[in-house]
């Protein structure tokens, strides 16, 4: 049996639903309600049947001979950027409450920027800082939503 | 039902709520034209701008946004052959045609006015569909609920494209699994939370929505390096042409809608079907109704191949809101989206919501025919401008995508936790996207997931905890017999295929 991405996926699947489902027998069940037919561990549990035999039905599947995107396709994509993308949002929520929002918002939005290929200056800073510190005036000032922010609370600008 | 119809009139056409469709058009036009953000998306941009609203007001900007985002993808699917989503893909067949032969303009209008006319008559329909069925509704239980509800989640995997049906199957499962993360429904029993205080409150539905629509399709266009389509460049510098139609092709095209109209709106009545599916299905019908002349210009840039899946996709749009407004089950990833922001609103949609919230109601049902009229007087003449935003460079959009998505869940929680869990379900939608996994089942089921456990825990109840409720209730036995049916095409699709495979590895 050749082992294909559809296999590969499913095998993945099967091993997230059994230790859905054994994570499932962990729950606290109080049985101080014998009368109820529906305790919190009995719907997790038969997600983890019907999905461990979903699973089990695409290992054994034929895999898809003619994929959406084949290998050769997948090799040219654009890998390096999106993961690149992925580790500036991660920075982005590790950062946000620590510098404020506006110099996380801002350094978030040139990285990016500059990351996909954007080289005017200009450009760069008139969609970055203008645009966070409207956001920002519009939620503090138009919608009373209030964004703790150290860097401007340090200038004096909010509380 | 014409009490109703002017408190909707009278909701819908306040100042603050017009505005709310204009702007709700107009941004879902923009994202809708953006190869790969689909209505989903666009819905879910709009929902943290819209928790300072009032529910009526922001059901309205979100219908709104729905069709123009259905719009928008007409309009690059025609100009750039790049559907925006999937619903628009059959409009390429003859659209796109017609764009390169220099009649560009013509083919947009044509769009317009059979998007318009199928949501006209889809309004119609729904206005009369909706209310009786909520009136039946009334006397359904939590059982004829719980039966639906597995319908729908079914219905939705069955549709999917060929060969998807397990993987649809399959994330139904992983959508139902995150809704059980988090506070029990009828208890103080925690699960999955890992003893993560984060985790207390499971996960929210815009953040699944988020990452699994917006984040992932924006990462999609820059790894699929889809920054600037020279198509758009080209487009946008050449001549439009006329945007008038001549007699010849309004006689073509009225037999058309009028045929796809209702057609249409069936199909997005049904759970799991819906405006791709109907739009499809009404381009095949159209061509095959077609004799001589007329069918071999389909193809080619006949005017009829476009307007009936055009008109399809609309109605289809408006039927599917009659399960979501009188039943309360999404049948569509769009509508699910729907569902998680009523329910963040304090509504639960159903057939009470017809009689304790009629304004909410109505003005959605209106506000529906409003977006048609705007599309049409306001987005049609600005076409040759709007289509110039297909030029916005990628490399300013995207990271200001990712932007508004992180934000708007952010601002839900001031958790930032909430980010590297968007993060984390981006990237996971991301890989199984590119392995054919559709995410539409995934969201769904996640909406409802808790309705889902709460009504079969409830039936139960009922039941003295048997469920041979499935078979005595007559409705629910109805539902179960039509799910049975409904899993076994799939499942005789699979294995049959099986057998084919199995045989030919075998010979």
């Amino acid at each position: 049996m050749r082992i294909g991405r559809d296999r590969l996926s499913g095998l993945f699947f099967l091993a997230l639903c059994i230790a859905y489902g054994v994570e499932a027998q962990t729950i606290q069940v109080f049985w101080a309600d014998p009368n109820d037919p529906l305790t919190p561990r009995t719907f997790p549990t038969a997600l983890a049947w019907v999905g461990g035999l979903i699973a089990f039905l695409m290992v054994i599947s034929p895999e898809n001979p003619e994929p959406s995107h084949p290998w050769p396709q997948l090799k040219r994509f654009d890998w390096l950027r999106v993961a690149a993308l992925l580790g500036f949002m991660v920075l982005y929520g590790l950062t946000l409450q620590r510098i404020g929002f506006l110099l996380a918002s801002t350094g978030f939005l040139v990285a990016g920027f500059v990351l996909l290929g954007e080289r005017r200056w200009w450009m760069i800073a008139a969609a970055s800082l203008p645009v966070v510190a409207f956001f920002q005036f519009a939620l503090h000032g138009v919608l009373g939503i209030y964004i703790a922010d150290p860097f401007l609370a340090r200038l004096g600008i909010i509380r | 039902m014409s009490e109703g119809l002017l408190i909707g009139l009278s909701t819908a056409l306040q100042p603050l709520n017009l505005a709310m469709v204009f702007v709700g058009c107009f941004a879902g036009t923009f994202i809708g034209m953006l190869p790969g953000l689909g209505p989903i998306s666009a819905i879910a941009l709009m929902i943290p701008i819209t928790y300072g609203f009032d529910p009526a007001a922001g059901m309205i900007l979100m219908a709104g946004v729905y069709y123009g985002a259905v719009f928008g993808g007409s309009t690059s699917s025609i100009l750039i052959n790049a559907p925006g989503i999937a619903g628009t893909v059959a409009t390429t067949f003859d659209g796109y045609p017609l764009a390169q032969r220099g009649d560009a303009g013509k083919a947009l209008a044509i769009a317009a006015y059979a998007s318009f006319a199928g949501g006209t008559i889809g309004a119609i329909l729904l206005l009369a569909a909706a209310p009786a069925l909520a009136a039946v509704a009334l006397s359904f239980q939590s059982a004829d609920y719980f039966a639906l509800m597995v319908l729908g989640l079914t219905a939705v995997s069955a549709f999917a494209a060929r060969g998807q049906f397990l993987k649809a199957m399959m994330m139904t499962v992983v959508g139902l699994m995150l809704a059980t993360v988090g506070q029990d429904v009828s208890s103080d029993t925690y699960r999955f939370t890992f003893g993560r205080v984060d985790l207390l409150d499971g996960f929210s539905f815009l953040l699944i929505a988020m990452a699994t629509f917006a984040l992932s399709e924006a990462l999609m266009v820059v790894l699929k390096r889809q920054m600037v389509a020279p198509e758009a460049l080209a487009a946008t510098k050449g001549h439009m042409g006329s945007l008038a139609l001549s007699r010849g092709e309004i006689r073509e095209m009225v037999p058309a809608i009028l045929r796809a109209s209702p057609f249409g709106f069936l199909i997005g009545v049904l759970p799991g079907a819906g405006a791709t599916i109907a739009s499809f299905l009404a381009y095949g019908m159209e061509r095959n109704v077609a004799r001589g002349e007329a069918k071999a210009c389909f193809g080619k840039g006949s005017v009829r191949g476009l307007a009936a899946p055009e008109t399809a996709n609309n109605a289809a749009s408006t039927g599917s809101f009659v399960p979501l407004l009188t039943l309360g089950i999404p049948g569509s990833g769009t509508t699910a989206v729907m569902l998680g922001a009523l329910l963040s609103f304090g509504i639960q949609p159903g057939p009470s919501l017809f009689q304790e919230r009629p304004e909410v109601f109505w003005s959605v049902i209106v506000s529906m025919y409003l977006g048609n009229v705007i599309l049409l007087i306001l987005n049609l003449p600005l076409i040759p401008y709007i289509a110039r935003l297909l030029t916005l460079p990628r490399q300013l959009l995207v990271p200001l995508i990712l932007f508004f998505s992180l934000i708007g869940v952010y601002l839900v929680s001031f958790n930032t936790f909430d980010i590297q869990a968007m993060v984390a379900f981006a990237a996971f939608a991301v890989v199984f996207r590119l392995m054919d996994y559709p995410m539409a089942p995934l969201i769904l089921a996640f909406v409802l997931g808790r309705l889902m456990e709460e009504n079969l825990r409830r039936a139960l109840l009922i039941n003295d905890g048997s469920i041979s409720f499935l078979w005595e209730r007559p409705i629910c036995l109805g539902i179960t017999i039509v799910t049975i049916v409904v899993l076994a095409v799939p499942i005789f699709d699979w294995w049959r295929q099986r057998r084919v495979v199995t045989a030919g590895e075998g010979g």
